[in-house]
């Protein structure tokens, strides 16, 4: 499974590409980009199975990909891992397609049933 | 009160736990310090949340959550994980503000004075760490 895994802060991507890892995740399977500009080049070029981004991100942010996304027609599955995920926060996210919404800070359980659903 | 000392102790050290698998405890209140980042939030309650500690334990942090040598830690990598660790118990603070709000992004200390709401001081592995929830002055607290 290739998982592109969107977030401005590096360090967070580490942390998200551990836990991944702890799960089964052949390293050389996850691609990075730094914000959702980025990650539209990414989808082109890299052909995810699942996109894991952050929900506030500089230049475009999560929401902003995800509409991109399906307004180009593109269903690849997308979810968030966010700090605010308030109620709000996962409506809106829920409406515009999400399919998970991860709750900073998270452990690899967190990832493991979405993994499995995508894989099915 | 909205939040107090005792709600954003809780918070950072259940982040400290989950996120880094280290002890956060109760501590004196140490002075600015100068590993430091900070998110704002904007809307119906409009502040900041601060993270600060030494540059000893900021560069311990960066180490773990980068899965790199200390020697290999440089600035800008000590930024981030602070600012991410700032963004994080910022996000949790913000659940329990009024709403509808925004979260902005990671940043240096800075910006115009505001009142301190709650500040926590919090040890790990005996360096110290504060937690400042500031509040800029809202509607509610403009004179008629």
């Amino acid at each position: 499974m290739r998982i592109l895994l969107v977030d401005d802060s590096k360090a967070m991507r580490v942390i998200v590409r551990r836990q991944l890892g702890r799960l089964g995740v052949d390293d050389a399977d996850v691609v990075e980009a730094a914000n959702g500009t980025e990650a539209l080049a990414a989808v082109h070029d890299a052909q995810p199975d699942l996109i894991v981004s952050n929900w506030n991100m500089p230049e475009m942010d999560g929401h902003q990909l995800l509409r991109t996304l399906r307004a180009e027609g593109n269903d690849v599955p997308l979810g968030f891992i966010t700090s605010e995920s308030t109620a709000d926060m996962r409506m809106e996210a829920s409406a515009a397609g999400a399919l998970f919404v991860i709750s900073k800070p998270f452990t690899a359980a967190d990832f493991a049933p979405i993994l499995s659903a995508v894989a099915a | 009160m909205i939040i107090g000392v005792e709600e954003v102790s809780e918070i950072a050290t259940s982040v400290w736990a989950s996120l880094l698998e280290r002890e956060l405890y109760e501590a004196p209140v140490a002075g600015a310090l100068p590993a430091a980042a900070q998110v704002a939030i904007d809307g119906a309650w409009t502040g900041r949340v601060r993270v600060e500690t030494s540059v000893a334990l900021a560069r311990r942090l960066t180490s773990q959550m980068f899965d790199v040598p200390e020697d290999d830690v440089d600035d800008e990598m000590m930024s981030d994980a602070i600012g991410e660790l700032a963004n994080i118990i910022g996000g949790n603070v913000k659940a329990l503000l009024p709403t509808p709000s925004k979260l902005g992004l990671p940043e240096p200390r800075g910006g115009a004075p505001a009142e301190v709401i709650a500040e926590a001081g919090l040890a790990c592995e005996d360096e110290p760490v504060t937690v400042v929830v500031e509040k800029f002055p809202g509607p509610d607290d403009r004179p008629d």
